[in-house]
C-alpha cells in the first residue's frame, strides 16, 4: 500500500483553507494544493495528480457533489479517493456522500491537530 | 509520523486566530449590509450570496474555536435557507414580516456575539522547567526538532533524569566543556548534516579525556548511519520512533555504570602468589577482588561477596575447578555468573571438557595483566547486563501474571492454537459455558457455537484473525445446558516474526442481560404509539414507526433527513414575547437537568402543524450523549377538550336561558290566570246564572286552579334547578310539621275513607293526642312541610278507597331521623319506579281522573337533597308503596324548651292576630322578633307572654320585620341571623341606616354558637347575642336588662 502524500484540497473559504492547509502540511506532513472552487479543481486536478481529494460540500458555483461528479468523468481521476468536508455529518448524510462515491466525510469544524490523522484513517480505510 | 514542529504550529494557529478575530467585525457588518440591501430589493442571487456568507462564517467560526459565533450563524443560516426554499419569496414585498424581524434580530445578536468573542482556545503549553544543577543523572539531548525534543525531554524527565535539550551542535559542544553529562543522547541527522551528530561525537572524543556514554538516535536505520555511529563510539543506537520504555532502561543502565559499584571478582586458586597477582592487576583496574585458597569455602564466599565473575584454578586439591563450577551451577542464583578457568592446560580438548562442566572461558597461564583485565571486564559487563535483563524479564513476567489475573477476574478468556483448538480457558469461561475444563481443552470454539449467527459471520472472523488482525464483535454462544448467552468478544492473534499467528487469545464479556434490556427497550421504542425519536443537538438519529406516521413521512430515511428546526420550528414561548426560542434550548435543559417536558407546535413533512407534548430524556449510547424524545400528538385531545368546554358552556347557557324563560313565562301565565279565576269567581256570584252555567264556571275555576298550581310548581322546580332557592336550615320539630300537614290532608283522606296511622319509633300514636316529646331534625320548616304534604297527598290520591295511610318517624342510631309515608294503593312496577323522579312523568295516569302535575315528587326529592337526604321508594305491586327519606337529627336537647313551654295546647303561629286584639298601648314595652322558624317563634312568644308589661311583634320574614320595626319602633328587636331572602346582618344594617330605628337595641338570636360568629355579630353592631337552644333564665334576664335601662322610652 503506497503512502498518502499529495492532497488536493477544494474549499472556498480562505479562513478554513489556511487552517486546514497548515494542519495537513505541518501536522500530517502532506503536500497540499488548495483550489478555491470546483472549477479550479477540475482545471488543476489532473496536472497535480493527487493521491486524494478533500472536497468542501457547499461552495458557490459548482458545489462539492457536482465537482465530484465532474472529476469522476476524467479517466485519470475516476478511481481517486475523495472525502468530503462538511458540517452535515448525520448518518444519512454520510450515506448520501458515500453513494456519490466518496470514501467518507470529515466533520467541520475539525480539530487542526487531528485532521491529518482523520484523513490518513480514511485513506487507510479504502480497499 | 513526520517530525513536525508543534509549538511553531501553535504559534501559527494563534496568529491565524487573531487574524480571524480582526476580520470578524467586518464579516458581520458585510452580512448586515447585504441583508439591508435584500430588504430594499429582494432577488434570489443576493439571498444566495448572503446564505453563503453566513454559511462560511458558521464553518470558519467553528474551525477557529468561536463556537458561539458559529452556532448563531447556523441559526441565521437556517432562516435564510427557509427563505430560499420558499417559492413565494421573489420580491421584497413577499418577504414575510415575522421572518424579517427574526433575521434582523439574529444578525444583531451575531454582531454582539462576534464582538464579545476572544480567541482563547489555544491548547495549553506548559512552561519549561528551570534547569537544575547537573549531577550524574544529567542527560544532554541533541535534537533539532524543537517539539520532538521538548516532548522527549518531558518523557525522559518523567523517568527521573535531568535533561538539557540542544537544537544546535555548537551550543551543545560548548556546554559539554563546561559540564559533563552522564549520558549524551544524540540525533544523527541534524540540520548541520545527514550524519552531523555522529561527526560531532567523533570530534568531541578527540578533545576530551573522558567521554560519557553516547546513545544515537535517528530516523535513518541504514548501515551507513549505523556505521558512523559505531565509529563514533556509540554505546547504543535507537531508530525513531523511539521506544521510550527501552530508552529509559538503557539510560538507567548507562547512568548506573558511571556511578556504579566496581565489579566484584572472586578468585579461587591454591597458589597464594598467583592470587596476589590477580588481586593487584584487577584491583588496579578498579575492581574489588576477594581471594580464596580453599575451594571448599566457595559457597559461603559466594553468598557473602556476591561476585560478578568467578576465577577458578583448574587444578586444586580436594576439588577441581570444573567440579567446583558444577557445584556453583547447581544453585539457580549463580547459574548465570561467569566462571573463568585459569590453567596451564593448553590441550584444547581438555579445555573444552572443562567448559562443558560449567565454565564460560579458559585462560591459559601465564596470563598477561592486560589480557586478564580485558577478559574479566568483558565478562563482568556482560554479567551485569544479563542480571539486569533477567531481573527485567522476571519483573515483566510478574507484571504479566498480574495482568492475567486481572483479566481473568473480569473476562471470559480462552486461548486457542492456530488450528483453533482450545489450549487454555479460565474459570469464568467454564462457569459461563457450563463445560468442565477437560471437556473444552482440545475442542474448537465450535463447542459453544449457538448457530444464531451465520456461517459467513464466523468465516469473516477467521479470515480476519488468521491474517494477524484483531477481531472484535458480538457473538451468541450456547452453554452446555443449551442456554444462549451473548458476549462482546475480542480476539487477538499472537503472531511470530513472520506475522503468522501462533495462538489466538479471546477475551469475552457476557452482555446477555444487557442485550435483553436493550431488546426490551427496543421493542418499547418500536411499539410505542407515541413517536419515539433519538436525537442530539446536531439532528435526528433514529425513530420508530409511529414517528414516521406522525410526521407524514414515507419511510425512516425521509424523516431522518429533516433537521431539528424542520420539525421543531422555532416558536415564541408566549404571546407577549418577541424572542423566538429554538428546540436547542430545550435540549440543553434536558442535558443539564436530566429531563425536560414541554409543549411545542411541530411540523410534519407536509408542513402541517400540530400540537404535541414532548418529553426529552438524555441517554448515553456507546459513549455518545443522546436524547430520547417521546412525542405525543395532542391536537385531537386539545380539540376534544376545547369542544367539551364549549359544549358545557352552551349547556350552561341553555339551562340558564331555560330558567329565565320559565321564570318569565310563569309570570306571564299567572297574570292572565288571575283574571280568569277572578272573573270566573265574580260570575259565580251572579245569581242570574242557571245550573249548567254554574257548572261550567265551576269547571273553569277548577281547571284554572289546576293550571295555576302547575305554573307555580314549574316555577318552583326551575328555581330549585337553577339553585336559586334559599333554605333556612334550623331545628325543626318533626311533630309540628307532621301535625300541620295532617291537618291539611285529613279532609281529603276522610273523603275517600282512608285511615291515617301515626307510628313513632315503632309505637302507635294517637293522632289527636300527640305526646309532648319532640323529634328534632335539621331542616327548613316550610320546605319540609311542602315535601311531607306532597308525599301525604300522593298517598291519599293513589290509595285505594278505604285504604290506609301510615306515617312512620324513627330516630336512627346514627343521629338520623327517618320519615316514611306508606299507602295501600296499587304499588309501582320496577319500570314505574325508575321513572318516578322524572319531571312531568305521571306513570300512565295522565288520562286517569287523579289530578296531578307530575312534578311534585321531583321538587320534593330536590328539596330533600338540598337538606342532606334523598327520597327512596319501596313498592310492591298490588300492595302499596312506601316513600321515605332521612334527615340529620338535631343534637339540641329539646327538653328544656319543653319544660319552659310547659303548656298543653300549642299556640298557633298566627299569635300576632291574637295579640292585636289587645291594644299595643296597654303595654309598657314592645319587642319585635324576626324569625322564620315557627318553633322558635312559638317558644319566644310563650316566654314573653309571661311578661305582663311586654307586647310582642313577630315577623316570619325580614321585610315584614323591617316594616314592623319602622311602624312601631319597638324597644327591643330580637333578630334571627339565618333568615330567608335576607340575612340578619343585612336586616341589622338597614335598621341602623334609618334614623328612626338606628338606636333601637338589637339582639341576635342564632344557633351559631361559635366564638367567631359571636364576635362577628358584635362587630357588625348587634347589642347582644343569644344562642340557640335558648337558655330560658339567661334569655329573660337579658330582656329585663335591656327593657329596664333608664333611657328607655
Amino acid at each position: 500500500m503506497s503512502q498518502l502524500q499529495r492532497i488536493l484540497y477544494v474549499e472556498d473559504e480562505p479562513d478554513i483553507q489556511a487552517i486546514a492547509t497548515m494542519a495537513l502540511e505541518m501536522v500530517g506532513g502532506f503536500s497540499v494544493k488548495v483550489c478555491s472552487s470546483g472549477e479550479e479543481a477540475l482545471a488543476e486536478a489532473e496536472a497535480y495528480a493527487p493521491d486524494m481529494i478533500l472536497l468542501d460540500v457547499m461552495m458557490p458555483g459548482m458545489d462539492g457533489p457536482t465537482t465530484l461528479q465532474a472529476l469522476r468523468e476524467k479517466p485519470a481521476l475516476s478511481q481517486l479517493p475523495v472525502a468530503f468536508m462538511t458540517a452535515k455529518v448525520q448518518p444519512q448524510e454520510i450515506e448520501y456522500y458515500k453513494s456519490l462515491g466518496a470514501l467518507d466525510a470529515i466533520a467541520k469544524p475539525f480539530d487542526p491537530m487531528t485532521l491529518a490523522d482523520q484523513v490518513r484513517a480514511i485513506w487507510n480505510s479504502r480497499i | 509520523m513526520v517530525d513536525s514542529n508543534k509549538s511553531e504550529l501553535q504559534n501559527k494557529l494563534k496568529a491565524l486566530q487573531q487574524n480571524f478575530k480582526a476580520q470578524l467585525a467586518k464579516k458581520t457588518t458585510d452580512i448586515e449590509h447585504l441583508w439591508l440591501a435584500i430588504k430594499q430589493e429582494t432577488n434570489r442571487s443576493k439571498l444566495q450570496d448572503l446564505h453563503r456568507m453566513v454559511h462560511s462564517l458558521a464553518g470558519s467560526g467553528g474551525t477557529y474555536g468561536a463556537m458561539a459565533v458559529s452556532t448563531q450563524a447556523r441559526m441565521l443560516e437556517q432562516m435564510l435557507l427557509s427563505l430560499l426554499n420558499d417559492e413565494n419569496v421573489q420580491s421584497s414585498q413577499n418577504l414575510p414580516h415575522t421572518v424579517c424581524d427574526q433575521i434582523n434580530q439574529l444578525i444583531l445578536d451575531l454582531q454582539d456575539i462576534a464582538l464579545a468573542w476572544q480567541p482563547s482556545d489555544i491548547p495549553y503549553i506548559p512552561p519549561e522547567k528551570p534547569l537544575k544543577s547537573a549531577d550524574n543523572s544529567l542527560i544532554y539531548l541533541i535534537e533539532d526538532d524543537i517539539v520532538l525534543g521538548q516532548n522527549l525531554k518531558i518523557d525522559i524527565e518523567s523517568y527521573g533524569f535531568e535533561v538539557v535539550h540542544f537544537t544546535e551542535l555548537n551550543t551543545f559542544e560548548k556546554a559539554v566543556k563546561e559540564q559533563m553529562p552522564a549520558v549524551i543522547l544524540m540525533d544523527i541527522v541534524l540540520k548541520e548534516g545527514d550524519i552531523a551528530g555522529a561527526e560531532a561525537i567523533s570530534r568531541l572524543k578527540k578533545t576530551l579525556d573522558i567521554m560519557p556514554p553516547v546513545i544515537f538516535m535517528s530516523v535513518r536505520d541504514d548501515i551507513v548511519a549505523r556505521l558512523a555511529a559505531a565509529r563514533a563510539g556509540a554505546n547504543r543506537y535507537f531508530s525513531k520512533p523511539l521506544n521510550m520504555e527501552k530508552l529509559s532502561q538503557t539510560l538507567a543502565g548507562l547512568t548506573l555504570r558511571s556511578k556504579m559499584h566496581p565489579f566484584r571478582i572472586l578468585a579461587i586458586d591454591d597458589d597464594k602468589a598467583l592470587l596476589d597477582y590477580y588481586e593487584t592487576v584487577l584491583g588496579n583496574a578498579g575492581m574489588e577482588v576477594k581471594t580464596l585458597t580453599d575451594p571448599m569455602k566457595t559457597l559461603r564466599a559466594l553468598n557473602e561477596f556476591r561476585p560478578d565473575v568467578i576465577l577458578v584454578d583448574v587444578y586444586m586439591p580436594n576439588c577441581s575447578g570444573p567440579e567446583l563450577a558444577e557445584v556453583i551451577r547447581q544453585d539457580d542464583g549463580w547459574s548465570l555468573t561467569p566462571i573463568i578457568f585459569l590453567s596451564t592446560e593448553s590441550n584444547l580438548s581438555r579445555q573444552l571438557s572443562a567448559m562443558n562442566q560449567g565454565g564460560d572461558d579458559f585462560l591459559v597461564k601465564p596470563i598477561q595483566a592486560s589480557h586478564l583485565e580485558a577478559a574479566v571486564t568483558a565478562r563482568a559487563k556482560r554479567a551485569r547486563w544479563t542480571t539486569r535483563l533477567r531481573d527485567d524479564l522476571q519483573r515483566a513476567k510478574r507484571d504479566n501474571e498480574f495482568q492475567l489475573v486481572t483479566m481473568n477476574q473480569h473476562a471470559i478468556v480462552c486461548i486457542t492454537n492456530p488450528k483453533g483448538e482450545i489450549t487454555y480457558v479460565n474459570d469464568k469461561f467454564c462457569r459461563v459455558s457450563g463445560y468442565r475444563r477437560e471437556e473444552l481443552l482440545g475442542q474448537t470454539n465450535h463447542i459453544v457455537n449457538s448457530g444464531v449467527q451465520s456461517h459467513d459471520f464466523y468465516k469473516t472472523m477467521w479470515q480476519t484473525i488468521s491474517q494477524g488482525n484483531v477481531w472484535q464483535g458480538i457473538m451468541c454462544n450456547l452453554s452446555k445446558n443449551a442456554k444462549k448467552y451473548w458476549v462482546d468478544a475480542t480476539i487477538v492473534p499472537f503472531v511470530d516474526e513472520m506475522g503468522k499467528p501462533y495462538k489466538y487469545v479471546t477475551t469475552q464479556t457476557d452482555i446477555t442481560s444487557f442485550r435483553e434490556s436493550e431488546n426490551k427497550y427496543r421493542s418499547l421504542f418500536e411499539l410505542s404509539d407515541d413517536a419515539n425519536v433519538i436525537l442530539d443537538k446536531k439532528g435526528l438519529i433514529d425513530c420508530n414507526q409511529s414517528t414516521i406516521t406522525m410526521f407524514a413521512c414515507k419511510d425512516k430515511e425521509k424523516f431522518l433527513a429533516m433537521t431539528l428546526n424542520d420539525i421543531f420550528p422555532p416558536l415564541l414561548p408566549s404571546e407577549s414575547s418577541t424572542q423566538l426560542i429554538t428546540v436547542n434550548e430545550k435540549i440543553q435543559t434536558a442535558y443539564e437537568t436530566g429531563h425536560d417536558f414541554f409543549e411545542w407546535t411541530l411540523k410534519n413533512r407536509a408542513g402541517d402543524e400540530f400540537q404535541a407534548e414532548i418529553t426529552l430524556t438524555p441517554m448515553v449510547v456507546e459513549g455518545r450523549y443522546l436524547l430520547q424524545a417521546i412525542i405525543r400528538d395532542v391536537t385531537a385531545e386539545r380539540q376534544a377538550k376545547q369542544e367539551l368546554i364549549c359544549a358545557r358552556e352552551a349547556a350552561d347557557e341553555a339551562n340558564h336561558a331555560k330558567s329565565q324563560f320559565l321564570a318569565s313565562m310563569s309570570h306571564e301565565l299567572r297574570t292572565p290566570m288571575n283574571a280568569i279565576i277572578g272573573f270566573s269567581q265574580l260570575l259565580q256570584m251572579d245569581s242570574d246564572l242557571d245550573e249548567s252555567q254554574l257548572d261550567s264556571i265551576g269547571e273553569i275555576i277548577k281547571a284554572s286552579e289546576h293550571l295555576l298550581k302547575l305554573i307555580n310548581e314549574v316555577l318552583d322546580l326551575a328555581k330549585i334547578e337553577a339553585g336559586s332557592i334559599e333554605l333556612s336550615i334550623d331545628s325543626v320539630d318533626l311533630k309540628e310539621v307532621v301535625s300541620e300537614s295532617l291537618y291539611l290532608i285529613e279532609a281529603m283522606a276522610s273523603k275517600r275513607g282512608i285511615q291515617i296511622e301515626l307510628i313513632r319509633n315503632g309505637k302507635h300514636i294517637d293522632q289527636k293526642n300527640m305526646p309532648d316529646q319532640c323529634l328534632m331534625v335539621r331542616a327548613d320548616f316550610t320546605r319540609l312541610k311542602q315535601v311531607l304534604l306532597n308525599l301525604l297527598s300522593n298517598a291519599v290520591k293513589y290509595n285505594r278507597d278505604n285504604g290506609k295511610l301510615t306515617i312512620c318517624c324513627d330516630q336512627l342510631d346514627n343521629n338520623r331521623v327517618r320519615v316514611a309515608v306508606s299507602d295501600t294503593g296499587n304499588g309501582l312496577t320496577a319500570e314505574q319506579q325508575a321513572l318516578l323522579f322524572k319531571p312531568f312523568e305521571r306513570l300512565g295516569l295522565e288520562s286517569s281522573n287523579i289530578e296531578g302535575t307530575g312534578i311534585g315528587l321531583v321538587i320534593s326529592n330536590n328539596i330533600v337533597q338540598l337538606m342532606g337526604g334523598t327520597i327512596h321508594v319501596d313498592s310492591q305491586e298490588g300492595k302499596g308503596s312506601t316513600f321515605w327519606f332521612e334527615l340529620d337529627g338535631d343534637i339540641m336537647n329539646p327538653n328544656n324548651k319543653v319544660e319552659a313551654i310547659n303548656s298543653d295546647s300549642p299556640i298557633k303561629i298566627d299569635a300576632s292576630e291574637k295579640q292585636q286584639e289587645r291594644q299595643e298601648k296597654d303595654y309598657e314595652h314592645s319587642v319585635l322578633y324576626i324569625e322564620d322558624n315557627p318553633a322558635n317563634m312559638r317558644l319566644v312568644s310563650q316566654l314573653l307572654a309571661r311578661h305582663p308589661s311586654l307586647y310582642l311583634w313577630t315577623a316570619p320574614e325580614p321585610l315584614l320585620g323591617l316594616e314592623l320595626a319602622l311602624a312601631h319602633l319597638p324597644d327591643l328587636i330580637l333578630l334571627d341571623i339565618n333568615l330567608p331572602g335576607m340575612s340578619g346582618f343585612e336586616v341589622l344594617k338597614r335598621l341602623r341606616e334609618y334614623k328612626e330605628t338606628k338606636d333601637i337595641t338589637i339582639i341576635a338570636v342564632s344557633a351559631n354558637a361559635m366564638e367567631r360568629d359571636i364576635s362577628k355579630a358584635m362587630e357588625a353592631g348587634f347589642d347582644g347575642y343569644i344562642t340557640k337552644p335558648i337558655n330560658v333564665v339567661e334569655f329573660l334576664k337579658t330582656i329585663d336588662e335591656v327593657l329596664l335601662k333608664p333611657n328607655d322610652q
